[in-house]
């Protein structure tokens, strides 16, 4: 398969996993695609790396407030009761579901290793080379990108 | 049957959740036991009666694969059925769980209903 499709399938595999893990794990709504991240928020942003059939790097930024209130649906408290620290393990969660949900769907007889996902600045440059996605959620906004690098 | 569930994530996040899920699935569930590895969920299924483990993978100290050799070799704890809660949803790996001895697996994320329908028919097998 080429890179182009590659690409193309990747893209279409992280709308199906963001949407699918959001709406079913944290009761959050996924309203459609955007170009770029609503500007404005303050945001956060978590990363892994995964190897195995395929290796790269996984990022997810979501505006801050997207993150409290997926993190306190997912938790099943009101946001006021959600610590800093909790909304930013749910939020190395969610890196994680979307990213195990994308890799094994991309290569279903794979083998994968996920590392513990992060909390990066807020602001890490997500990589120009990677698959992207941005989509706007039903408050704020959510961008993924996934960087497929060669093997060693 | 009032049924005590163990939950083993190296998540805090993700064992409240499963744990509340459970909760509202309407199985008669009197107590969730928490275990954040597998070698901390022996320590306690050796102390303690569980109906059932659902167990995470990829866990610091003990992963899942090491839990479900180590309760296939302890006469006391092989009846104990696990069913498998995991992001890696390879084919690969559910087949390598399975032959370990897990008696269901569920990928996430999940649908709350998908979880109940695998304790169940994990706790049919074992319960008849």
């Amino acid at each position: 398969m080429d890179n182009v499709a590659v690409c193309v399938e990747l893209e279409a595999m992280l709308e199906a996993a963001t949407s699918y893990t959001l709406e079913t794990m944290c009761f959050f709504g996924v309203m459609g695609p955007l170009e770029e991240m609503p500007a404005g928020e303050e945001r956060i942003s978590a990363r892994l790396t995964f190897r195995g059939d395929a290796n790269g790097v996984f990022h997810t930024m979501l505006d801050l407030s997207a993150a409290w209130a997926i993190a306190a649906n997912f938790l099943g408290e009101e946001v006021a009761d959600v610590s800093r620290s909790r909304m930013e393990a749910v939020v190395c969660e969610l890196a994680n579901m979307i990213c195990g949900s994308v890799l094994s769907n991309y290569k279903k007889d794979g083998h994968f290793e996920l590392s513990s996902p992060e909390i990066t600045g807020a602001e890490e440059a997500q990589p120009d080379q990677a698959v992207r996605r941005v989509f706007e959620l039903e408050m704020g906004g959510i961008a993924l990108a996934m960087d497929l690098r060669p093997k060693p | 049957m009032s049924l005590r569930i163990m939950i083993v994530d190296d998540s805090p996040a993700m064992r409240s959740f499963i744990g509340r899920i459970i909760q509202l699935s309407g199985l008669d569930v009197v107590s969730c036991v928490h275990a954040s590895n597998g070698m901390e969920a022996l320590t306690l299924l050796r102390k303690q009666r569980v109906d059932i483990v659902l167990s995470d993978i990829n866990m610091p100290i003990m992963d899942g694969e090491q839990l479900l050799r180590e309760l296939a070799n302890d006469a006391e704890l092989t009846s104990v059925p696990v069913v498998v809660v995991s992001t890696d949803s390879t084919d690969s790996r559910r087949t390598r769980m399975l032959e370990l001895g897990a008696k269901g697996y569920v990928r996430k994320p999940f649908a709350p209903e998908t979880l109940r329908y695998e304790l169940e028919m994990a706790l049919g097998e074992t319960h008849g």
